[in-house]
């Protein structure tokens, strides 16, 4: 009967199943003291996020997150979360325009990396993507996190400026 | 017995009742025969089929067993039905009348209809689920041959007012269809006093095994059903193919134990309530469809705040049905609940609960514990 379970179901890698049920660095901060909020939604599937990032020095100093989606979305937002604390705000990176959350060893590197210019990217989705194995349907939602980091990285900027 | 799932989801379908695989077994292995065949073993093994009709015949009131037609399944009845009778009626017109809510056998019978050059009018329920009697008439036409009305709701457990539908028909003449798969065993369930000439029943959503079903076909007026199957002119010529014996029989036992049920409907229904009593506690929980015409064993819930995705991954030990589009053959949110007026995101974020004959009051706490569990979680992660 195990082989029923969610943790088989090949949906939800192992990182998505971990992240979501733990979802480490989720829920707002306790204290408001220096922290920015981004938000972003997507009506079509009603996913909500909200970023909450702290920075001192230049570095991002907290990243939490509150998530109204599927296991995918929260887990992605986790890993984000995690992966960001320390980073440089405004660091030069391989994308154009902003700081690259680092990818996972042996995670391949996302279509185009390096090449891409615009707006500041604060997040390779497809990198993570392809590091939690998230289905190809479920990648649109995750442009709300990323719309969302962004608000926040770009008020975090506005705010040390 | 250990189980290892909480097993909420009777509506799909249910487990099988010892004693109907009793009678199934020893149908197995009895000697064999073709109850076609009018040899002595034939005879002996269509003896066991035609108990079988009669039973099935008994529970809906059918004025006689050979009124039930032996199919594989509801879905197969519902196009039988369907298909059956506006093609038999075809040179009287083509026009057919149903609900957006029917089973999707029914809704793709008739686009099948439609892309053969009939015109189907789907009806929009209010939003508790139920169609006005009303509102079928006002949708008829000179040209409407068929109207084809669920009695239970298989999302919702809503019940039609199926008695003055089918009236409302039989005053015209017009052939009257219910699709009674979720209805026998759990609501009253009499053809005559639904006015029907075509009903839809199934085996295993009452405790008998999956893979057969009935139509009850009025027997006088008999409507005109031209049959989708050929071949060896079985069951009055409606649907060729050896009957599966043990699997009627099955369907017989079944029910013939749920018309000795007794008080289970009573049963069923306060197991439903309890346990929505202990989710309404959360707050931003709605009950979806009629808070009175719904058949006892069905609870269906949306859950503000939550993605449906997320919610069924929380409660993946516990057997239910959800609106969301991931658990959809369509990819799309429940198009049953949609036409209800709920939100997609309330669509998605829904639960359908049923009982069986073998849930219990303990089920019934420890599922609204899980979800209430889960559901304050997916809240507390959600943004404010």
């Amino acid at each position: 009967l195990k082989a029923f379970a969610v943790r088989d179901d090949p949906r939800y890698s192992e990182q998505v199943q971990r992240l979501f049920e733990t979802a480490p660095g989720a829920g707002a901060p306790g204290d408001d003291a220096g922290w920015v909020q981004g938000e972003a939604s997507d009506p079509l599937t009603e996913t909500r996020v909200r970023w909450h990032l702290r920075a001192r020095d230049g570095r991002i100093t907290g990243a939490r997150y509150e998530v109204r989606g599927c296991p995918h979305t929260i887990a992605v937002a986790a890993r984000i979360a995690a992966g960001f604390v320390g980073h440089p705000i405004e660091a030069p990176s391989d994308v154009a325009g902003g700081p690259t959350l680092p990818r996972a060893a042996g995670a391949p590197a996302s279509a185009g990396q390096g090449a891409r210019s615009g707006p500041p990217v604060a997040v390779d989705l497809a990198a993570i993507a392809a590091e939690l194995n998230v289905p190809a349907e479920k990648l649109g939602r995750l442009f709300v996190i990323e719309d969302a980091f962004r608000r926040a990285v770009l008020l975090l900027r506005g705010t040390r400026a | 017995v250990a189980r290892p799932f909480l097993y909420l989801d009777n509506a799909a379908t249910t487990a099988v009742d010892p004693r109907v695989l009793a009678a199934m077994t020893d149908c197995l292995a009895a000697e064999p025969g073709n109850p076609s065949a009018t040899h002595a073993a034939g005879r002996a093994v269509r003896a066991r089929v035609e108990r079988a009709r009669e039973q099935v015949a008994s529970l809906i009131g059918a004025e006689d067993p050979s009124a039930i037609v032996w199919t594989s399944g509801a879905t197969e009845a519902d196009n039988l039905a369907v298909l059956g009778a506006a093609r038999g009626a075809a040179e009287r017109g083509r026009h057919v009348v149903t609900s957006k809510t029917e089973h999707r056998a029914v809704l793709d019978a008739c686009a099948r209809l439609e892309r053969e050059g009939w015109s189907v009018s789907y009806l929009r329920p209010d939003s508790s689920g139920r169609v006005a009697p009303d509102a079928v008439v006002a949708a008829l036409r000179p040209d409407t041959t068929l109207v084809a009305i669920m009695l239970v709701n298989n999302e919702t457990g809503v019940v039609q007012d199926c008695a003055a539908i089918g009236r409302l028909c039989r005053e015209r003449g017009i052939v009257f269809h219910v699709d009674a798969a979720q209805a026998a065993g759990r609501v009253p369930l009499h053809v005559g006093e639904l006015h029907a000439d075509l009903v839809a029943l199934s085996a295993h959503k009452i405790h008998g095994p999956a893979g057969v079903g009935a139509l009850y076909v009025r027997r006088y007026p008999r409507p005109t059903l031209v049959p989708l199957q050929f071949g060896g002119g079985q069951e009055g010529g409606l649907r060729s193919g050896t009957v599966a014996v043990h699997q009627v029989v099955g369907m017989g036992e079944a029910f013939r134990l749920a018309g000795e049920s007794g008080q289970e409907p009573q049963r069923l229904a306060g197991l439903r309530d309890r346990l929505w009593a202990a989710l309404a506690t959360l707050g931003g929980v709605h009950l979806n469809g009629h808070a009175g015409h719904r058949a006892p064993h069905v609870l269906n819930v949306s859950f503000e705040g939550v993605d449906g995705e997320a919610l069924l991954y929380e409660l993946d030990d516990v057997a239910v049905a959800s609106g969301a589009a991931c658990s959809s053959a369509t990819g799309e949110p429940s198009y049953v609940l949609r036409a209800l007026g709920r939100s997609d995101a309330l669509a998605q974020a829904s639960l359908r609960f049923a009982f069986g004959r073998f849930s219990t009051g303990d089920d019934a706490d420890e599922v609204a514990r899980r979800v209430v569990t889960a559901v304050r979680r997916l809240r507390a992660l959600a943004p404010s």
